[in-house]
């Protein structure tokens, strides 16, 4: 992949690793950081990525592992624990913002990758390195409680 | 009605991507065929002490007394002192209490200034029920230091069980309880901390801050308390049952007594940063300490994301200054703004000290460096 092709690939994807990483770390400065992180990385391992089709789920896979590292990172000095109401308050959905968020990551992702974003389950699966199964136990529960947090506002 | 999931357009959960943040993205994506790409572009730094993490130590509190600021600053930071001034609004506070299902909130010392809000709440459960820090479940008993093993002790558990296995031994329900204060934008100041205590009589206490934007302007803060409490399913040690609320009032922000500029008659430059300006605000809660910096030639912005420089404060004898109230330390760098470094500090005065001495050391354990220092007089 050259670096032409690089940039407009993530320039494309640029709205979803937004959400992506949002979806994790719930504010902007960590979001920037993990997401700058993510496109070095990405381009220091495109040599791993044997087929360009697939650049939107391995990119989410090395954001995921960036938004993590930058968890940890900000953990350290931050018991920036998840803020609901914070992070909810700039989405056009507070009320589902704050919902979505109340869930646990592993409950989370999932939702976001499959109905935010569109992936497939063996995409979704294949970002978040779970088989395609426990992805489906996974949605069924984080509707599931998505329902009962909305339910409950 | 129940919510129909086909319904909803999961992407109206997330704010609009940011300008910064796409452009920090791209920015990154072009840069790759530079020598050194550009690797960070951090606007703000914020550091507040990883308290829930932190063991603790031993704390000395009367027999049925409920938890409050005090207890936890002796409990974590015994060289923090509330200032009388701070005390006397804590003592002030109306106590209001929220209610989910078997578990009762009472809020019962608050506390703002124009950078820092404080609350701490009681939790308590008329029913038999064991009551665990949020998401501290499946932790040890014990794992968050000696007011949880004397909690364990109470209990009569050993400390070493996770909390699940506790109430299973003792066939006691369990919840998971957060109880944390929030202010929204414009006056979120970017950092928040939460802990949570266990009293002599086995309740938990829970307090929270956030750091505010520092707006002088503000007489009444609308914030919102976030309330949850979840029943955790024995077998698995997840939640079954999750309660919420958000009451919102209005809290009132303690003026600013006194500001006072110092004047530098000397030059400070330490590990490439030249001292600027030193300003001192004055609140019921403690005094202010707002320092700006000159990144010096040869500085980069990124050498200065790496470093762990700020200015530890000690009195005229050489004394260092306990930590203030809000329990932080805030550095600030708008990178329009480079090479200026803004830096916000607290110590626990009631009045701004005639004479000031400062030291830029590279950590954050006053008394520890040897760095060069300034003296400031008023």
């Amino acid at each position: 992949m050259d670096r032409e092709r690089f940039i407009a690939e993530i320039e494309a994807c640029s709205g979803m690793m937004y959400r992506v990483a949002w979806s994790i770390l719930r504010n902007d400065a960590d979001c920037e950081d993990a997401l700058q992180e993510a496109a070095l990385k990405a381009w220091e391992k495109r040599a791993r990525l044997r087929e360009e089709r697939y650049f939107r789920t391995w990119v989410t896979r090395i954001l995921i592992n960036a938004c993590y590292d930058t968890q940890r990172k900000r953990r350290r000095t931050v018991p920036l624990d998840e803020i609901p109401e914070q992070a909810a308050a700039s989405a056009p959905d507070p009320a589902l913002a704050m919902a979505l968020g109340a869930l646990p990551d592993k409950l989370r992702l999932p939702l976001v990758l499959c109905y935010s974003e569109g992936m497939s389950y063996e995409e979704a699966a294949a970002a978040l390195r779970i088989p395609v199964s426990t992805l489906r136990g996974r949605i069924h529960r984080g509707k599931d409680q998505l329902r009962k947090e909305l339910d409950a506002e | 009605m129940k919510t129909n999931m086909d319904d909803l357009n999961l992407q109206n959960a997330f704010p609009a991507m940011s300008e910064n943040c796409h452009d920090a993205l791209m920015r990154a994506a072009r840069s790759v065929k530079e020598e050194k790409p550009m690797k960070r572009n951090l606007y703000r730094t914020v550091l507040v002490t990883a308290l829930i993490l932190a063991a603790t130590m031993a704390v000395a509190a009367a027999a049925g007394s409920v938890f409050g600021w005090n207890d936890f600053f002796s409990t974590h930071h015994s060289d923090t002192a509330i200032p009388q001034g701070a005390q006397e609004i804590l003592s002030a506070t109306e106590e209001r209490t929220f209610n989910l299902g078997p578990i009762a909130c009472k809020l019962y010392q608050l506390y703002a200034d124009h950078y820092t809000a404080l609350a701490s709440a009681q939790i308590t459960s008329s029913d038999d029920v064991l009551i665990c820090m949020d998401s501290c479940q499946l932790d040890r008993i014990g794992a968050n230091g000696d007011n949880w093993i004397r909690q364990a002790e109470r209990l009569g558990v050993s400390p070493d069980l996770t909390w699940v296995e506790a109430a299973k031994q003792l066939g006691r329900p369990l919840y998971s309880v957060r109880c944390i204060l929030n202010a929204q934008a414009p006056y979120d100041g970017g950092g928040e901390m939460e802990d949570a205590l266990y009293d002599a009589d086995g309740n938990l206490s829970y307090f929270s801050l956030q750091v505010l934007g520092g707006d002088t302007s503000i007489q009444t803060l609308p914030v919102q308390m976030f309330l949850r409490a979840a029943e955790i399913d024995l077998a698995t040690g997840e939640e079954k049952n999750v309660l919420t609320d958000r009451p919102a009032f209005d809290l009132a922000v303690a003026p600013m007594i006194d500001s006072h500029t110092y004047e530098l008659k000397e030059d400070y430059t330490v590990g490439g940063l030249k001292l600027t300006s030193v300003r001192g605000e004055l609140t019921p809660g403690g005094l202010y300490l707002i320092t700006e910096f000159a990144a010096q030639d040869g500085m980069t912005y990124a050498d200065f994301c790496e470093s762990q420089l700020i200015p530890v404060w000690y009195d005229a004898e050489g004394k260092p200054y306990g930590w203030g109230i809000n329990d932080s330390y805030i550095s600030t760098v708008n990178e329009a703004d480079w090479p200026k470094v803004t830096m916000l500090g607290m110590i626990s005065v009631d009045k701004i000290p005639d004479t000031l001495v400062m030291a830029l050391e590279d950590d954050y354990i006053p008394g520890k460096g040897t760095a060069p220092r300034i003296t400031l007089t008023r």
